[in-house]
């Protein structure tokens, strides 16, 4: 599924990720702990292959970050779903089209299209909102927008950078209540995370990293 | 679906980066506008100089003791040389008649005699109309025995060969300055544009799109930038030509294949500067 093989990433020179090897299953939950500026972003980045280890190697399915050519990248990306704190929603369009917009660029027929949409926007609850735009909704109602958008192209994982970092309590436990849900159907979901909250209150597999180096499990 | 999900999202640059897009598509219009000018300018000094190209004519004038047969042999050699499109024979008898009509007056009246000359008067082919040509051929008739004189109004065909030729070269000149100037100014919209989306451009990077469609919307944008800017300019060329004709000059050439002319550059340039924008500045993977 994922695997990190002895990872070290510098940028500029500095030093970001050091020795990095953890691997995750098929359909796993697995957060991803650490204080601000401990690289889980930059782990994140290496899945989605954003970024490449200076040395060592990412495995996401049959692509490896050693051998992936710029051609593949969508292809890979298109099997992941990525959501952010800050959501990142289109403003000039509604939540319908926000959510379309990843069928779109891959060239989806229209009607497969709204028919996808439509379940996806039901199964985070906001098929009501569609015709809205981002800055009608509430953080919480944005961050449901993402995660539809995120598992329309059916990704064999969720990659979630504190997802739930601009949320209060009780939406943070809205948002999570949705991916563990997706998690049940089979998907997997690697979060990064330094709620306290949320790791006491959800008991999911722990990589905590600090200062780029991966502590023991 | 894709291809107006492109064309939707091409249009979207404009009014991201409005002010850059006015200045660019204005910059378009004000070098197309020129450029026709300019065509227009070459085209109707281009008809006025082949006119007077066509209306060139050497005459050779004849020994006046020549009898007609000998005549008849300077015809035949001037006849072998090459670039002549025309001959005329214009007997004593001929340049009498026409003296009469020019000056009114009979030239026997006056001088009891006719000392004018035989001639022959020489039309060039179109390709010979020119002032090196008509050397070459002036100095090989000259060279024919009982051929006296050639003349021609060599003044004339030299300065205009000379002067179009500096003319052209700097309406050329002018040309690929203004096109350079657009190019570039519209090179930067696209970057600008480019800057104004990134945030749709880091979505279509993570949700999977491949490079050739996040790019595209750019070049399209370009594109339509500078079909546009022709449609425009188009029209201005269009009712510029009507007032001039209407008020200043009613002989004023336009031809259709300037505004076919303005419609390829405004789309070359406006594709080639985006795509060469896009290049640079659209950093995918
Ligand atoms: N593009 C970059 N250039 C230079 N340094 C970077 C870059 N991206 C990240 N870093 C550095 O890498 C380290 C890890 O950053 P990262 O964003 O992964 O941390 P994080 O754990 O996600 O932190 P946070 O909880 O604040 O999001 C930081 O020290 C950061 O300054
Ligand atoms: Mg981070």
């Amino acid at each position: 599924m994922i695997e990190f093989y002895n990872v070290h990433t510098k940028i500029d020179n500095s030093v970001i990720l050091n020795n990095i090897t953890f691997r995750i299953l098929k359909g796993e939950f697995v957060f991803l702990k650490g204080s601000s500026g401990a690289g889980k972003s930059t782990i994140l980045r290496h899945i989605y292959m954003d970024l490449y280890p200076t040395q060592g190697m990412v495995i996401v399915e049959n692509y490896s970050s050693a051998k992936i050519s710029d051609k593949e990248i969508p292809f890979l990306r298109r099997k992941l779903g990525v959501i952010f704190q800050d959501f990142k929603l289109l403003s000039d369009r509604n939540v319908f089209d926000n959510v379309a917009f990843a069928l779109r660029v891959t060239g989806a027929k229209s009607n497969e299209i709204k028919r996808k949409v439509m379940r996806v926007l039901t199964e985070v609850n906001l098929g009501q909102k569609r015709n809205m735009y981002p800055s009608e909704l509430s953080g919480g109602e944005q961050q449901r927008v993402a995660i539809a958008r995120a598992i329309i192209n059916n990704p064999f994982i969720i990659l979630a950078d504190e997802p739930t970092g601009n949320l209060d309590t009780k939406t943070s436990v809205e948002i999570m209540e949705i991916l563990e849900k997706i998690n049940r159907q089979g998907t997997a979901v690697l979060m990064a995370t330094h709620s306290q909250e949320i790791l006491k209150k959800y008991k999911h597999r722990t990589l905590t990293i600090e200062n780029g180096i991966l502590e023991k499990e | 679906m894709n291809f107006w999900f492109t064309i939707r999202e091409g249009f979207k640059g404009f009014s991201r980066a409005r002010l850059s897009t006015f200045i660019s598509i204005s910059s378009i219009v004000f070098s197309l506008f020129l450029i026709s000018v300019f065509l227009i300018v070459s085209l109707n000094i281009d008809s006025w100089i082949s006119q007077l190209r066509s209306k060139l004519e050497l005459e050779v004038f004849i020994d006046r003791t020549k009898s007609d047969n000998e005549i008849q042999l300077i015809q035949q050699k001037i006849n072998k040389i090459n670039g002549l499109a025309e001959i005329n024979y214009i007997s004593k008898e001929d340049a009498a008649k026409r003296f009469e009509k020019e000056f009114g007056q009979n030239i026997y009246s006056i001088l009891n005699s006719n000392p004018l000359p035989a001639s022959f008067v020489l039309k060039l082919k179109k390709e010979h109309q020119n002032a090196q040509s008509a050397q070459i051929i002036t100095s090989e008739i000259s060279k024919i025995d009982g051929v006296e004189e050639v003349i021609y109004q060599k003044e004339l065909i030299s300065v205009i060969d000379n002067y179009i030729e500096i003319l052209y070269l700097g309406g050329i000149l002018i040309i690929v300055l203004l096109i350079t100037i657009t190019f570039i100014l519209l090179y930067n919209t696209i970057r600008l544009t480019i800057y104004a989306r990134r945030d749709i451009i880091e979505i279509m990077k993570l949700v999977g799109a491949k490079k050739s469609f996040i790019k595209r919307p750019f070049v399209i944008e370009g594109i339509l930038q500078g079909v546009l800017g022709a449609g425009f300019a188009c029209v201005a060329v269009y009712f510029a030509v009507k007032l001039i004709i209407r008020f200043v000059y009613p002989y004023l050439i336009l031809k259709s294949e300037i505004f076919a002319i303005l419609f390829v550059l405004g789309f070359l340039i406006g594709y080639l500067s985006s795509w060469m924008s896009v290049r640079k500045h659209l950093q995918t993977y």
